[in-house]
């Protein structure tokens, strides 16, 4: 018994020492728990207590509290490198989208081709310009949405002639998808920091271009054209002038005076022509004064006076002496007004009327020109100052105009801030109106151009 | 007798001066403005030769030039008309028709009458190689 109560005393005893040996061993292990729980949540500096050394357990403390300060060394500058490249990315991002950006505003449209010739990139553009959307594009070879056989066969071609970076191919063309509209398309090789990214398509809209082209072309057949009929003229009557002219004076007189008035044609549509360029070029600007119109008007119908009579045709004047003053510029005026007089004279018949009129209103003047000629209907009537236009003649006369007197009259009208009416019926002659603002009178003794 | 040659053209001074010229060589001269009149005036009397003008308001020279092969297979007289068009496609018509010629504007009437003369002479000797 007292053995056994010696063992259970020995017990006693020994549990407790046994529990404080162990919990003291324990606690450095303790701490690097609570140094790890620390590190789990992330705070940037764990407080590492000094563990004290020497034994087992605590050498090897020392040693994982050791590592744990390289370790969280290292993921503080994993942070920080990741922090650095996250704002590069989004740097790169922000300069990849404003290049992107940049690309879908230009007002070409851009298609890039890998080496096999798919789409690889489009921008936007390529829809109003192609007549094709970009999503049916993308990632499609060529032959899959192109409707163009001339740029399909551009395509190819530069494809078999190899990846230059110095060659170009340009053609223009008519898209199918897009009616009316003509392009420019160039395909070269899209390289750069000696990488191949394949093939580069810019299409541009060049219909603007063109149709300038075409109009230049149109015009120079057109005037060349105008140029050649009194010349074809000219020179049927020169050759019977020599021919027959020498015998017959009758025949004489009559080429004599087609030959001048041949001439006279000409030469008005060459000053006209001039006048015309220099209108289109922005070089003929009205320098005006003020005017006193009634002298004006009367200059314009002495000259027409002539031409009138030569035709058999009244020519009457109709202008008050005090007729307010205008700003106008002179000479472009008396263009304006001279081409208004010689068609009256040219669209009339003979034993016919032209009157030169003007009256005053509270806030214009208008000066008219009135004929007894043929007059024209409404629907020539809209189109008559258009730019070549003309009246479609019928009968026996032919006047030979070349459309451009009444575009040049009205253009010069409208740079004088007025307006140019038109009143006509067909077989009862027209009116033609010059509406102009007038100027406040001047107080007396002042001078007036 | 008397060779005739019809004159089409909407210039009338075109038509004044031919009509002359060739009047006093010693054609009859008959003339229309358009091709219409043409028309009407050939179904009167067929002429020998036809001058005619490409552009004119009405039935213009092409459709003149095609009616008449059409209407008249049988008698291809030879028809010169007058353009200041050197295009193509308007030689391209042309070569189409029998007997169709070019007279480049701007005409010389001194020429055209130098073509009917040679025109007339080769006719004369093919008719009767023997005379």
């Amino acid at each position: 018994m007292p053995f056994y109560a010696l063992i259970a005393l020995a017990v006693f005893l020994l549990v407790p020492l046994i529990y404080i040996v162990i919990k003291r061993e324990m606690a450095p292990l303790a701490a690097l728990g609570d140094q790890l729980k620390t590190l789990g949540a992330a705070q940037a500096q764990p407080a590492v207590q000094e563990l004290d050394a020497g034994q087992d357990v605590r050498g090897l403390a020392g040693k994982l509290n050791r590592y744990l300060d390289h370790t969280s060394a290292r993921i503080r500058e994993l942070e920080q490198d990741s922090i650095a490249s996250m704002a590069s990315g989004r740097l790169l991002e922000y300069g990849s989208n404003k290049m992107q950006a940049v690309l879908q505003c230009l007002p070409d449209g851009l298609l890039v081709l890998d080496p096999a010739g798919e789409v690889t990139f489009a921008t936007g553009k390529i829809e109003p310009l192609l007549g094709v959307p970009v999503a049916e594009v993308l990632s499609q070879p060529v032959e899959a949405w192109c409707r163009d056989p001339e740029l399909r066969a551009m395509l190819a071609r530069f494809r078999s002639a190899g990846l230059d970076a110095r060659s170009q191919m340009t053609i223009e063309f008519n898209p199918a998808g897009v009616p009316g509209k003509r392009l420019w398309a160039t395909a070269q090789a899209l390289t750069g920091h000696s990488m191949a990214y394949g093939t580069l398509v810019v299409l541009r809209d060049a219909t603007r271009e063109h149709l300038a082209r075409q109009a230049g072309n149109d015009f120079v057949a057109h005037v060349a054209h105008e140029l050649k009929s009194p010349l074809n003229v000219i020179g049927m009557y020169g050759e019977m002038l020599a021919d027959v002219g020498i015998d017959d004076p009758a025949v004489r007189v009559e080429a004599i005076n087609v030959i001048q008035d041949e001439v006279e044609r000409m030469v008005s549509l060459v000053n006209n022509l001039l006048n015309v360029s220099k209108l289109e070029m922005g070089s003929m600007r009205p320098e005006r004064h003020r005017v006193k119109l009634d002298d004006l008007l009367r200059d314009a119908w002495q000259q027409a006076r002539s031409r009138a009579e030569a035709k058999n045709i009244r020519l009457d004047l109709q202008v008050a002496r005090d007729l307010a003053a205008v700003s106008v510029d002179k000479d472009m005026f008396r263009i304006a007004l001279n081409n208004l007089l010689n068609n009256a004279i040219k669209y009339n018949q003979p034993g016919g009327s032209v009157t030169l009129a003007a009256e005053e209103g509270d806030s214009d003047v208008v000066i008219a020109v009135r004929d007894s000629g043929i007059g024209m209907t409404a629907e020539d009537r809209e189109r008559v100052t258009e730019k070549f236009f003309r009246v479609r003649e019928t009968g026996e006369e032919q006047r030979g105009g070349h459309g451009l007197g009444l575009y040049l009259s009205n253009q010069i009208v409208e740079l004088h801030h007025g307006r140019l009416t038109i009143e006509s019926e067909l077989g009862h002659g027209s009116v033609f109106s010059i509406h102009l603002k007038k100027m406040p009178a001047l107080a007396e003794g002042s001078q007036v151009l | 007798m008397k060779k005739s040659i019809l004159l089409v053209d909407d210039e009338p001074h075109v038509i004044r001066v031919l009509r002359l010229m060739l009047e006093r060589e010693g054609y009859e001269v008959a003339s229309a403005n358009d091709g219409n009149e043409a028309l009407e005036k050939m179904a009167a009397r067929r002429p020998d030769v036809m001058v005619s003008d490409i552009q004119m308001a009405g039935m213009d020279g092409r459709e003149l030039c095609r009616t008449t092969r059409a209407r008249y297979p049988e008698d291809s007289f030879p028809i010169f008309v007058m353009t200041s068009m050197t295009a193509s496609e308007e030689r391209a018509w042309v070569r189409e028709l029998a007997n169709v010629e070019f007279l480049e504007k701007p005409l010389s009437p001194r020429q055209l009458i130098a073509r009917l003369t040679t025109y007339f002479a080769n006719a004369a000797t093919q008719e009767n190689p023997h005379a």
